[in-house]
């Protein structure tokens, strides 16, 4: 992990009509390291990653990518990843390489245990192989940055474990990792630093020693705990918004 | 960036999709016995290939279009839309757009232009004395006035396509986008027509503009070129339709289509959302409670 951001959020803001999702976020993400968001649901995880990669605009704000260049700078797995029917893993991971570098599918497919699953079909693949056939495709290209939005979601706990250890090799490889995630332990094992997110703003920030010193809390779902508790009262202190 | 990079994987993945798919073969199937009932009953085979085209016109009026929205309308939605993805590639809107539309495009003309070959071929073999003259000039029966026939009636379904994947570009949601495509399939077969109609029992259009009016409906504009081109050139009969208003308004339907897939027409629609929300909640604040 370097103290270079490789990306850099300045007042990000983001309404829906009268909802505001996300409200004047800052940060910044250092480079080869875990970054986890975390944050309840609605907190905003999904629409600052959305904004991140150029799928929706933000309201106000900037997010500015500043790590090496790169054909495909930001590698990206939706929180519901879909794949085209009809095609096999290999064929899927093959199409979007020719998009890139033009590289083979099995490098991709080996790295995250997926070999033995390259001629199967799409829709007979499981969630979880879904799930890790989504981040094989967010590593297409070698992108510095790989954003995983909700990398676990539906899958079992020793899949979800896979997830966040391939998430752990890529930092080490030197891809800083930007995830999403509900499961506290996992992020608590694996990232190097955290985001906290709570009704759309970023009231928490820092590697999980210092919030739990900060929060004097022992585990990190106490932090989350505190943190929400926080924003709701000043929520209400502070009128609806 | 190349402004165009990425179009060819993005079409042939489009191409791979409409070969992969079964139900696209029984399409192309279904619409070879359909021509095949349709000449039977009206006799065109055995009078040459203009008359086979003349038979097989009207349900062309309504089967490519048909066609067109059964490809085009999911083209975006659901499993095939990965767009979201695709932006973190070096792939733009328009590559995207042309890329899609082109590999679906090649699908339409293979399942439309496979069974009228057939029914070409069908001609040679079954039709009238003319029918191997290989000739343009006025008069004469030609495969070549067939070749054109087909050729038209794909770029009807180019046109007809491109709108049906820009309709479901813009609802986005999957039942929307049924609706959509459907709502096309109305405004292409019924839609122009009955407004020219309208227009000139209204009085807005006046009668020598009738065929500038229709020439703008891509319907009318295929339907008139067929005539102009194909059975006016074999019958000594034209001027039905103003050709270059016909040409440029396949033309233009598919252009304006194409940069609403591309995400000019996407902007657009949300800048006039934004300001109809705006304005609406001016309303409301000056609307007594």
């Amino acid at each position: 992990m370097t103290d270079d951001p490789v990306l850099r959020f300045d007042g990000v803001s983001k309404s829906f009509g009268t909802v505001r999702a996300l409200s004047e976020v800052s940060a910044a993400i250092p480079s080869g390291s875990v970054v986890a968001v975390i944050g309840p649901n609605g907190s905003g995880k999904t629409t600052l990653i959305r904004i991140l990669v150029g799928d929706l605009a933000a309201t106000s704000g900037a997010v500015s990518y500043e790590g090496p260049d790169a054909d495909r700078p930001i590698g990206y797995l939706p929180q519901d990843p879909t794949f085209r029917p009809g095609f096999t893993a290999a064929e899927t991971l093959s199409f979007y390489s020719s998009l890139v570098d033009g590289s083979g599918p099995e490098p991709l497919l080996d790295r995250v245990g997926l070999g033995a699953a390259a001629d199967r079909n799409v829709e007979a693949l499981s969630g979880g192989m879904r799930q890790l056939l989504g981040i094989a495709q967010a590593t297409v290209g070698d992108p510095p940055l790989v954003v995983l939005d909700e990398p676990a979601s539906g899958l079992d706990p020793n899949m979800s474990a896979n997830v966040f250890e391939t998430a752990a090799e890529m930092a080490g490889a030197g891809t800083t990792v930007l995830l999403s995630s509900h499961d506290m332990t996992l992020v608590e094992e694996t990232a190097d630093s955290v985001l906290v997110l709570a009704r759309g703003t970023v009231p928490a920030a820092g590697t999980v020693e210092e919030l739990r010193a900060a929060f004097d809390a022992d585990s990190l779902r106490g932090v989350l705990n505190a943190v929400v508790e926080d924003t709701e009262q000043v929520a209400v202190v502070g009128g609806d918004r | 960036m190349s402004r165009l990079r990425g179009v060819g994987p993005i079409a042939w993945r489009e191409i791979s999709t409409v070969v992969r798919t079964r139900g696209y073969l029984l399409l192309s199937f279904g619409l070879l016995v359909v021509f095949l009932g349709v000449l039977r009953g009206g006799g065109g085979i055995r009078g040459g290939y203009v008359p086979t085209a003349v038979d097989l016109l009207l349900p062309l009026e309504l089967l490519v279009p048909l066609v067109a929205v059964a490809l085009g309308y999911r083209a975006f939605s659901g499993d095939n839309d990965d767009r979201s993805v695709l932006r973190t590639y070096p792939v733009s809107d328009r590559s995207l757009a042309v890329g899609v539309f082109a590999g679906r495009f090649v699908g339409l003309a293979a399942i439309v232009g496979t069974p009228l070959a057939v029914v070409g071929l069908a001609v040679s073999r079954i039709g009238g004395p003319s029918s191997s003259v290989f000739a343009t000039h006025q008069g004469v029966d030609s495969p070549v006035l067939f070749v054109r026939f087909i050729a038209l009636t794909i770029c009807f379904g180019a046109a007809v396509l491109a709108m049906t994947m820009a309709a479901s570009v813009l609802v986005r949601t999957g039942r929307a986008t049924l609706a959509a495509a459907l709502a096309v399939l109305v405004v292409v077969v019924a839609g122009g027509d009955l407004l020219a109609l309208i227009g000139l029992t209204a009085g807005v259009i006046e009668d020598d503009l009738l065929g500038t009016a229709l020439a703008v409906s891509p319907n009318a504009a295929y339907r008139g070129l067929v005539l102009e081109s194909v059975v006016g050139v074999a019958t000594d009969q034209g001027g039905t339709i103003d050709v270059p208003v016909a040409v440029a308004g396949l033309a233009g339907w598919t252009a304006v289509s194409l940069a609403v897939i591309a995400g000019l027409g996407r902007r657009t629609v949300s800048k006039i959302r934004s300001r109809f929300r705006i304005g609406f909640e001016r309303l409301k604040d000056t609307v007594p409670r």
